[in-house]
């Protein structure tokens, strides 16, 4: 048996060994630390030095190439990086530029070499010279794709096309979809994000190759990656779209749908849009494919395009969706009819209060909110209805958005709003949903009157927290009138009243 | 029997000497895996598009689940974090766990917040709610009250209670970084498969200066021991769980901070209440069920999200925190021992879940026997002087060395400590520690280990000062 005596030599060497790395980690700690902090402060003061220069190139100035001359005075790599994270800033025309003066001081050729080796470096800055469109090179890499694909080489290439992606659009373009090639699943979603960023149409039946290759799990790239960049576009862009929208494998119609549908929500966001704001092609393909497509969630997700286009086409294939027989699509559409333009289609809306599904009902209630005339029927459905989920549902709605203040300003009012909303104070007492209402009560600053009311209504069925706010009002030294009220409620209570 | 006995202590020190070379040499390449993989990973997510992220559809939504039991102290500035995230659709879910003290009332008063009656439905078991607390001017937050039933039972309502497909868990005591939860969230969205568990790094906010629920000054705590956890902790998540995460063959995961895809974890069945330390219980339930299922997955650490949490002070609050760890350690290895040399499980199974078995969980006996033998062993003349010193110092030596890269890892990519001397006080630690801290945080995992064959394992709770004490102490 081997002891540790008989392993002296080795131990001490082991010792040796361990404590020489530590010493090395230790310098290499220290040294880190005051080459970092040298490192920073002197991109600092290249930032300050130099930003009036890139100020001055982006504001139309000074020219590419005086800026050339002066910021390759920048030669550390604390200097060139504060330089290139300046130029980087530019947008517009100001890109233009910046990208020509990366070009001068040899950022672009020494990223596309880190990115792309130096024989294929050459190509692609000839294509850009000579303003010749891209195409692909059919030579056989010599490196194994293993390798290629091993993160110590492709972060740095990553990092390399990441930086190329920033450069002007039709610059980046080129080296984006030669990034497509590589073996590195990194380098590619780079590429992916860079080719969004451009938005270049002309990227986009890359970027909708990618996103088949992904469908058909042809490619280690995400979905979602290829999805974010596809919705960098603009609502102008949608024409593009089009073609997409009908085609052959239904999950990818379904992703270029969703795509479309948050380019137009993002839109949607900034301003109200209508049918004009997208071409009569992608208009007409969502109307009468899109929404009779085979696959419900194409249907789910056309649903919230049309309802952008705000015309009476769009308020027909809605109504014609919320009858859908599949509860995701009714969904979809309930959510879209979420919006003041479609009054019309309050009637529909609130049948689906009756959905099955809970969710939809859920959505129908929120709509109804949205829309605004929509409480009325809201309240008349809460009222109305002998479904328990469906009147959870709505009762859940009422609290959480915020709408016990306006049953009780209708209280305030009188007629038929004041009759309407003590018949639903009284349904939320029946449905025992009265901790909030009867927290509310516990305020002197509702009025005496308003509190009777509340009183009265929720008398018919008296819960816990009920006959707590009554102890709570008693103790406020209410008016007479108020306190006969609570009495009253408190003695119904004794006579076994309770709910 | 003086020769029996020095017999006996050859062959135990030959265990140990085993024991040190199979925990050092994976502890090696762990190191080497981390000194890669972190760096090239901080190299990168340092260009990943946060702002697009934040602004990009596809993000999904995320839960934020909030256990409480007794947290008077923490539980608003953590809730004030969470509410600052950068995060574009997020829900927080705090769910009062019976707490005895004013955490509830505290919370109901800071958020204005007003009872309601919400729709409730039990997917999973746990003690239903007994009321909500909601208020429109705080859309995002959900306030669950419930009868007492532990962390597992918490975070069972309160995912009973989430709608968002994903759904992280944060302590009560701990405060998130801004983008920390938007960095967590990246692997799922440039992933193209179904990531399950993201989890990220937690640190010790003992020393740090905390204003409005945001972390304004870095700093380290003045204690030792709280200096001990801060290199402890340094260590733990920057080369010991990337480099499983590397190997594809996580573990271990901290509840603390961490990201969970709800329909997974509820077609797992949810959290167990059957082990104390249901983070790592839920982890290894994961990859039984995704396995069982056929399904394809992974579980992802990385290195960038970052929260800070509240470390025990004193060694006397420390104790039971260690010892439910490793009872919880222990635990869940006991109820998934199936997975042990399980070929289907790939690393998993043949390196992680063995190497966490019989090194982290058990082993811990075996080193703490060592740290009483071999001086003892020295003491009886049952061993020479200069092999007690060798030992000494190759054990001294490794430590030194795991936690000195460890600090190397933080300082060439996080960065978080920015003085010069916090550094320096660091390196300090990572070689002070190795006398006196390393061996009782031993002899507290070996008690728990003994609790767990002595059955006693119930949940001993750890009291904290409470983060914003800490922050107005520091401040005063």
């Amino acid at each position: 048996m081997i002891l540790i005596e008989d392993l002296t030599s080795f131990v001490i060497s082991l010792l040796i060994g361990i404590i020489g790395l530590n010493m090395v980690f230790f310098g290499f700690v220290l040294w880190r630390r005051l080459t970092r902090q040298r490192f920073f402060l002197e991109k600092d003061a290249a930032r300050e030095c130099y930003r009036p220069i890139v100020q001055a190139l982006l504001a139309g100035t000074m020219s590419t190439e005086h800026a050339v001359t002066v910021l390759s005075k920048a030669t550390s790599p604390a200097e060139r990086e504060a330089v290139s994270g300046l130029l980087m800033t530019g947008t517009g025309e100001g890109r233009a530029r910046c990208t020509l003066v990366h070009y001068g001081l040899g950022n672009v050729e020494q990223w596309c070499r880190e990115a792309f080796g130096r024989r294929r470096t050459a190509e692609l800055l000839a294509m850009i010279r000579s303003n010749q469109p891209y195409t692909p090179h059919d030579r056989k890499d010599p490196i194994p794709q293993r390798l290629r694909r091993l993160r110590m080489h492709s972060v740095p290439r990553a990092l390399a096309l990441d930086n190329l992606a920033a450069l002007d659009p039709e610059w980046a373009y080129i080296f984006c979809t030669e990034g497509l090639l590589d073996a590195s699943q990194e380098v590619r979603a780079m590429s992916i994000r860079g080719l969004g960023r451009t938005r270049l149409k002309k990227a986009l039946p890359g970027l909708f190759h990618e996103m088949e290759k992904c469908i058909e799990t042809r490619s280690d790239l995400s979905l979602r990656g290829v999805k974010t960049a596809l919705i960098e576009f603009g609502i102008e862009d949608l024409a593009a779209y089009t073609p997409y929208l009908t085609h052959p494998n239904h999950r990818f119609r379904f992703f270029v749908v969703d795509s479309a549908r948050e380019i137009c929500n993002r839109a949607g966001a900034k301003g109200v849009l209508n049918k004009n704001d997208f071409t009569p092609e992608f208009y007409e393909t969502v109307l009468k494919s899109s929404t009779m497509d085979s696959f419900a969630d194409v249907r789910a997700r056309a649903a919230s395009i049309i309802k952008h286009f705000r015309d009476a086409g769009a308020a027909q294939a809605l109504r014609q969706l919320l009858t859908d027989e599949n509860e995701y699509v009714r969904l979809h559409a309930v959510r879209a009819c979420a919006d003041r333009y479609y009054v019309s289609l309050i009637p529909d809306v609130t049948k689906l209060m009756r959905d099955p599904k809970w969710r939809v009902r859920e959505s129908a209630a929120e709509a109804l909110g949205a829309i605004g005339g929509g409480l009325t029927d809201l309240y008349g459905e809460f009222i109305k209805t002998t479904d328990l989920y469906q009147s959870e549902q709505i009762a859940e709605h009422i609290q959480r958005g915020g709408l016990i203040p306006h049953i009780i300003a209708e209280l305030h009012e009188g007629g038929e709003a004041r009759k309407r909303a003590f018949t639903v104070v009284q349904k939320l007492a029946l449905l025992k949903k009265t901790t909030l209402i009867s927290t509310i009560l516990e305020a002197p600053e509702i009025g005496d009157e308003v509190r009777m009311q509340i009183i009265q209504a929720l008398s018919i069925a008296p819960s816990r927290p009920f006959q707590n706010a009554l102890q709570a009002i008693l103790k406020q030294s209410p008016s007479p009138a108020l306190a006969g009220t609570v009495n009253a409620a408190l003695n119904l209570r004794a006579k076994g009243g309770m709910a | 029997m003086h020769t029996a006995l020095l017999h006996l202590f050859d062959y135990f020190n030959a265990v140990i000497l085993l024991y040190f070379v199979a925990t050092n040499c994976v502890y090696m390449v762990l190191m080497l895996i981390c000194l890669y993989t972190v760096t090239l990973h901080s190299r990168y997510s340092a260009r990943t598009a946060v702002a697009e992220y934040l602004d990009s559809p596809v993000t999904p939504p995320v839960a934020l689940l909030v256990p409480a039991y007794n947290e008077q102290d923490a539980i608003v500035p953590t809730i004030v974090s969470l509410m600052k995230l950068n995060y574009p659709e997020k829900e927080i879910i705090v769910i009062d766990d019976g707490s005895t003290d004013r955490t509830l009332l505290n919370v109901i008063e800071q958020f204005q917040l007003l009872p309601m009656d919400l729709i409730y439905r039990q997917n999973l078991p746990c003690n239903g709610p007994e009321a909500f607390y909601y208020s429109p001017k705080y859309p995002e937050l959900l306030v669950i009250s419930k009868r007492n039933g532990g962390k597992a039972d918490a975070l069972n309502c309160g995912i009973n209670m989430s709608r968002s497909p994903y759904f992280c868990t944060v302590d009560a005591d701990t405060v998130i970084e801004r983008d920390a939860l938007v960095r967590l969230m990246a692997p799922v969205i440039n992933s193209n498969v179904n990531i399950i568990v993201s989890g990220g790094v937690v640190r010790i906010a003992n020393g740090c200066t905390l204003e409005n629920g945001v972390l304004k000054e870095i700093d380290l705590p003045r204690s030792w021991v709280e200096r001990c956890q801060i290199v402890e902790y340094i260590r733990t998540f920057l080369f010991g769980r990337p480099g499983w995460n590397f190997l594809n063959a996580t573990f271990i995961a901290s509840g603390a901070f961490c990201l969970l895809h709800r329909e997974s974890v509820v077609g797992a069945g949810g959290f167990s209440t059957d082990t104390v330390t249901e983070d790592i219980d839920i982890i290894a339930t994961l990859h039984k069920h995704m396995r069982a299922k056929g399904w394809k997955y992974r579980m992802v650490f990385t290195t960038d999200p970052v929260c800070w949490t509240e470390a025990p002070s004193t060694f006397k609050m420390l104790a039971p925190q260690r010892r439910r760890w490793q009872l919880g350690l222990v635990q869940t290895v006991m109820k998934h021992n199936d997975i042990i040399f399980d070929p289907r499980y790939g690393m998993l199974g043949m390196v992680s879940m063995p190497f966490h078995a019989y090194i982290e969980a058990i082993g811990c006996l075996v080193e703490a026997g060592g740290t009483i033998l071999i001086p003892f062993s020295f003491l009886v003349g049952a061993m020479p002087f200069t092999l007690f010193l060798l030992i000494m110092g190759l054990a001294v030596g490794y430590g030194t060395l795991f936690s000195l890269g460890s600090v190397l890892l933080e300082e060439a990519t996080l960065r978080r400590y920015p003085k010069a001397r916090h550094l320096l006080i660091l390196v300090l630690y990572a070689f002070i520690e190795n006398f006196g801290y390393r061996q009782m945080i031993t002899f507290y995992r070996a008690q728990g280990v003994i609790r767990y064959f002595t059955g006693l394992r119930g949940w001993e709770r750890v009291v904290h000062r409470g983060i914003s004490r800490l922050a107005m102490a520091k401040q005063a």
